[in-house]
């Protein structure tokens, strides 16, 4: 039983924790570079088996010690012994007390990075590479007093050592592609890459390369752009030779690279300047350091890169507002997702972060004045809308409208735009005559309700006497508050409705959108979200669709059985789970393919928001069928919305290439588009048909790559297929 | 120059009551055109008399009713009342503005079917259904109210028989305060035969009891009426739901809103009288709003208007066949329609008008229909200009109940034609003719061979 825990322990946390210790120094989170750059670490045997000892022995003490298990499995706090290893092992030699002191140094590291990490993260910022710095220091220093720590002399004589390990004939194939004869630059990139890992040989920085290219083309980019930006510089400068070698090119310029252009920044054309700007500066910084530090005879490393990386992020923070250079707001250790994850959610989630208001009105009502309108809606009282009703021929009263109740809109009911507690309510002021306004009390009978800390709205020219709730009372969205009325600045009847930050009547407005409304447009309807209705816009409320709202309100804690049939025919099953994690984020779990679908249920909008795992899973597929449904009352709206590419399951050769412009220009874009074809849905029974359909669009050219249709009855999602291509696969729910 | 027109001279009694305010001038602008299409034009190529309806004016005053409802309550269904008016255009204008249909018969069962509307959305009314209705009903799905405990009975029956699962309302009738009580149909509310009823239904195995329905009365002109039948209706859906917690999904509260018609013996014209739509929406929402329902679970308001959507879509065309003076003095005047086809002159205080610019004098008549029968009488008393032979006149808001409950009697019924929104004319209802009335007849073989 231990054992079976230890197992499982070193399984789950200790191996991927290894991985991502090697990973993470490119910034990226990919287990092939990771056993790349071990393998090549062991080009330098001491070395890379320092560095491996030094990463098991801090993951081993971080999880004897307790420490947070998933940025122990992150290798954010093994990264800088795995350096130190191999620092270690490239400068000394091999020995009882080297490897004692090994250990103490990863130790070090260990502590330096908790305590570094528990000060920094707290401000955003990382440590970067310094724990590394400082520890090495720390045994540089005192180094000359162990007298049997000896310096090694086998960088000199590698040669040595490769024949004892692999012979002549690797020594001569190793010696050969040593020797080619290649371009000068393209000679010092890779041996620049190489020395990251204290190496200096051509094969080291081609599989680095390699494997670099592999897991982001955006890293690679900036490893070019990093490597040629030092490079003219010092040329510019004439301080190659303080500057240039390939240490500082691979471990201080490219580092810089990765981190701004690529990992703290979302990739941009913006992040790429900053990134030709910060090199030189960076150089600056490492010219200080070294003559400073020479005095006392420390080695600077990577410290320059922390350094200014760090100051800049820093820098960064502090801006009221960030135009086209962006921090990356939720970090997947991978330019690529990063900057797809974020373009794609700037546009689909732009109402994540509201408030959910809704109109305080049933029915259609024509917006007579709306932001910074020509009447009263001016200054900081500007965020307001005038709501009335009109007839077709946008008259808003019948008759001659002399009298109050000739008008469309006058005592009708007015509701809760969400929920809350009525924090004020105005009720003693007569309705105005048409055409005749009460200066005095400029507001009229008005209600105030508080949602939240600081987001208040406030209802106002209301009719006296016909507030259906009192101060203190807590009401839910769609609740009837009170009827529209002409008390108050009004000339005639209508609803002013206003969000704004405080509880007084009258506060000054915020500028704040409605979630979900349809605007008339001839016969149909738009659905419009989060925004703000304009003058002149004929606006109805959204209310939900009953039938499809209850398939798609997934709680968590339930499991679902998908029986289908794959492309060969063959009859499968699948069973989801489904959860939240500690954010109260909903998702889909799906064991048996290790794969996981966030989604976001807001009773208006059914959508998806983030994929993990197995793309040929029933899950991928239903992730891709119902990336975004619409559960309003409305069965004409059409929803598209767009997918980041590398969730797309087509994305080959092509996306590749895209990945390497994608910062500056994309020309891929994928496109996803549901509507309802059949419906009979009267009174929460019958079935509804939906289709969608991923449609990938190059350039301007459009094709559509799968389609999926989804059945819903009274019973919740009951069958979906997706078909692309001769694939298809039928799907259908079994157990709920 | 045109040629004046004649009018006879007449003697008219000078009045000398008291002075009134109203004055003596009656209404008489000619209407010399229907959506600006010319009444003379239509007479002429579709023959007189004519029945003609206004597209135009059937969606607006549906939208204009759907508006006055769903700016007060979030879930509202306007389902239309096939007796009223079951022409297949008219019904198909209502359909596609968004309206389900209500039958009480199978003939109309079968005719909403026909017009489209699918099985779930059809809302099956009334005291008649035969066990062939009931169950092709409880198939399509459709909406089963139920009138009394014998079709209760019935269709508990043929669910088990047939293995259906009907979805079921009642018809609830109840003392609403106004005269006379309609309690024939449904189940009564104040004795608990609703109750008991609905109970009966939960316990029952096969029926699914969706809703509650209730038609007080017709042509109602007390919105206070309407709360009271509302709030019954919630009282039932409330009940239900503390004791069987389960929370019908839709309250029916049938039709019965009046038409600006004039109702015979009313003091004064319906178009002042009669409360707005507004007030009668008022009426219901504010009711059903405020019984305490939580949001989610407000019911589906139904309601089945027929007459106030249709009645002043509806016009009938006529031209005067003879006038006369009786034996008492008075001026006599004889239409080519009668009770035949307007039946609701047996209602109602028709306006009519002339239909061509005629002089200011006028005098008072009676309007004939032209059988051959002493009860065809158009108008008792109607102050109108000198109408001769050959003239015509519109007689306005006859859209409900004329074109269902006409008679083919005497005469043969006419055209009705549609004038559709871009103001084109189409025959909806061809004119009857001999043909079409002996279709069905059947003479036995010895009768074959008249011995004339």
């Amino acid at each position: 039983m231990q054992l079976k825990k230890a197992t499982n322990t070193l399984r789950t946390e200790i191996l991927p924790g290894i991985l991502n210790s090697y990973s993470i120094i490119f910034f990226l989170d990919n287990k092939i570079l990771a056993g790349i750059i071990m393998l090549v670490s062991f080009f330098n045997f001491w070395a890379g088996l320092s560095g491996l000892m030094a990463v098991i022995i801090t993951l081993l003490i971080g999880h004897t010690m307790h420490l947070d298990k998933p940025t122990l499995r992150s290798g954010v706090y093994s990264f800088n012994a795995l350096l130190a290893g191999i620092g270690m092992g490239t400068f000394f030699d091999p020995g009882v007390v080297y490897f004692s002191l090994l250990a103490l140094s990863a130790l070090f590291t260990l502590l330096l990075s908790v305590t570094m990490g528990g000060q920094l993260f707290k401000l955003k910022l990382p440590f970067l590479s310094i724990p590394f710095v400082v520890a090495f220091w720390f045994v540089v220093l005192p180094a000359s007093n162990f007298e049997n720590l000896g310096l090694t002399h086998r960088n000199i004589f590698w040669i040595n050592e490769m024949y004892s390990v692999g012979g002549n004939s690797l020594l001569q194939l190793f010696q050969t592609i040593d020797n080619l004869q290649i371009n000068k630059l393209v000679d010092i990139y890779l041996r620049s890459i190489s020395s990251i890992f204290f190496q200096n040989n051509l094969i080291a920085g081609i599989l680095i390369t390699i494997a670099l290219l592999y897991s982001s083309r955006i890293m690679f980019s900036l490893s070019v752009v990093g490597f040629l930006t030092a490079y003219i510089f010092a040329q510019f400068t004439g301080s190659e030779t303080a500057i240039i070698n390939y240490y500082n090119i691979g471990a201080n310029y490219m580092m810089v690279a990765f981190a701004v252009g690529g990992y703290f920044l979302i990739p941009s054309r913006q992040s790429f300047l900053w990134t030709v700007f910060l090199i030189p500066l960076t150089s600056l910084v490492l010219l200080f350091f070294y003559k400073l530090f020479g005095y006392i005879q420390l080695p600077v490393f990577s410290l320059p890169f922390a350094f200014t990386v760090i100051i800049f992020i820093y820098f960064l923070q502090l801006r009221t507002k960030s135009n086209g250079l962006i921090l990356t707001p939720l970090q997947h250790n991978s330019p690529e997702i990063n900057l797809y994850t974020y373009r794609n959610n700037k546009e689909r989630l732009a109402g994540w972060y509201y408030f959910p208001l809704h109109l305080p009105l049933m029915g259609e009502w024509t917006v007579t004045q709306g932001h910074n309108g020509e009447f009263t809606h001016k200054g900081e009282w500007g965020s307001a809308f005038d709501f009335m009703i009109t007839d077709n021929q946008s008259k808003t009263y019948r008759k001659n409208g002399l009298i109050c109740e000739d008008y469309y809109c006058y005592n009708k009911p007015v509701f809760a735009p969400a929920d809350g507690y009525v924090e004020t309510i105005i009720n003693n002021i007569d309705d105005n005559e048409p055409g005749k306004v009460n200066t005095v009390n400029n507001w009229g009978n008005s209600i105030v309700i508080r949602h939240t800390t600081g987001l208040y709205t406030q209802i106002s020219h209301l009719r006296k006497d016909t507030f259906k709730v009192k101060t203190g009372d807590h009401v839910k969205q769609g609740d009837l508050l009170a009827h529209c009325g002409n008390s108050g600045r009004s000339p005639e009847p209508h609803v002013h409705f206003q969000v704004q930050a405080f509880p007084e009547v009258g506060s000054k407005t915020l500028n704040y959108p409605i979630s979900y409304y349809y605007k008339r447009n001839g016969n149909s309807e738009h659905l419009m979200q989060f925004q703000k209705p304009e003058k002149a816009d004929i606006v109805s409320g959204v209310s939900k669709n009953e039938l499809l709202f209850n398939a798609f309100n997934i709680l968590p804690d339930n499991s679902i059985s998908m029986q289908y049939t794959d492309e060969k025919g063959a009859e499968k099953t699948e069973n989801w789970n489904t959860y939240t994690n500690a954010y109260n984020q909903k998702y889909i779990y799906c064991s048996q393919t290790n794969t996981a679908a966030y989604y976001v249920n807001d009773g208006i909008m059914f959508y998806f928001i983030a994929f993990y795992g197995n793309k040929k899973s029933l899950l991928y597929y239903f992730y891709l069928s119902a990336y975004k449904i619409f559960l309003g009352n409305n069965d004409f709206i059409e929803t598209e919305d767009t997918m980041p590419l590398y969730q797309w399951n087509k994305a080959k050769y092509a996306s590749w290439f895209h990945d390497f412009i994608a910062p500056f220009y994309q020309f891929i874009q994928i496109n996803f588009n549901s509507k309802i074809t059949a419906s009979d849905n009267v009174l929460g029974s019958g079935f509804v048909h939906l289709d969608s359909s991923v449609e990938v669009k190059r350039f301007q050219k459009k094709n559509i790559t799968s389609q999926s249709t989804i059945t819903i009855t009274g019973d919740g999602i009951t069958a979906f297929t997706y078909q692309s291509g001769n694939k298809k696969i039928q799907a259908k729910c079994i157990k709920h | 120059m045109e040629k004046q027109r004649y009018e006879r001279p007449i003697i008219v009694k000078m009045n000398t009551g008291l002075m009134n305010k109203f004055g003596t001038k009656s209404e008489n602008e000619p209407v010399t055109n229907i959506e600006s299409v010319p009444v003379k034009s239509l007479l002429k190529n579709y023959g007189s008399p004519l029945f003609v309806i206004s597209e135009k004016q059937i969606r607006r005053n549906y939208q204009n009713a759907v508006r006055i409802f769903k700016t007060r309550y979030p879930k509202v269904q306007f389902a239309w009342s096939y007796k009223t008016n079951y022409m297949n255009a008219v019904c198909r204008i209502f359909h596609q503005e968004g309206s389900w249909a209500e039958v009480v018969s199978g003939f109309e069962y079968d005719k909403a079917l026909y017009n489209g509307v699918s099985g779930n959305k059809i809302i099956f009314n009334g005291p008649d259904k035969s066990d062939e209705d009931l169950i092709k009903a409880a198939k399509n799905n459709s909406l089963i109210h139920i009138d009394h405990y014998d079709e209760l009975y019935s269709l508990i029956r043929l669910s088990e028989e047939y293995k259906l699962k009907p979805r079921v309302a009642i018809r609830v009738n109840m003392d609403t305060g106004i005269y006379p009580k309609w309690d024939r149909f449904g189940f009564n509310f104040e004795n608990g035969q609703a109750w008991n009823a609905l109970t009966r239904i939960i316990n029952s195995e096969n029926l699914e009891l969706v809703g509650i329905h209730c038609h007080i009365g017709t042509f109602m002109l007390s919105p206070g009426a309407y709360t009271i039948a509302a709030r019954n209706l919630c009282e039932l859906a409330w009940s239900l739901k503390e004791r069987f917690g389960k929370m019908v999904q839709y309250i029916d509260l049938g039709g019965g809103f009046p038409s600006t018609n004039t109702l015979k013996g009313a003091y004064l014209p319906g178009i002042d009288t009669v409360p707005s739509l507004d007030q009668f929406a008022d009426a219901i929402t504010d009711v059903i709003l405020g019984y305490g329902f939580r949001q989610e679970e407000l019911p589906l308001l139904i309601l089945e208007t027929g007459r106030a959507l249709i009645d002043d879509a509806g016009y009938i065309l006529g031209t005067v066949l003879a006038t006369k003076r009786l034996s008492d003095g008075r001026r006599a005047t004889i239409m080519d329609f009668g009770l035949n086809s307007l039946f609701t002159s047996l209602w109602y205080e028709h306006k009519i008008s002339p239909a061509q610019k005629l002089g200011n004098q006028t005098e008072e008549m009676v309007m004939f229909g032209p059988l051959c029968m002493n009860i065809d009488i158009v108008r008792e008393s109607i102050t109108m200009p000198m109408l001769q032979k050959g003239d015509q006149v519109v007689v306005h808001k006859v859209g409900a109940y004329n074109m269902t409950q006409w008679m083919q009697f005497i005469t043969l019924r006419p055209n009705i034609v549609l004038i559709d929104n871009e103001n084109n004319t189409h025959i909806i209802r061809k004119a009857e003719n001999l043909g079409y009335i002996q279709q069905l007849e059947e003479v036995p073989e010895h009768l074959k061979k008249p011995k004339v």
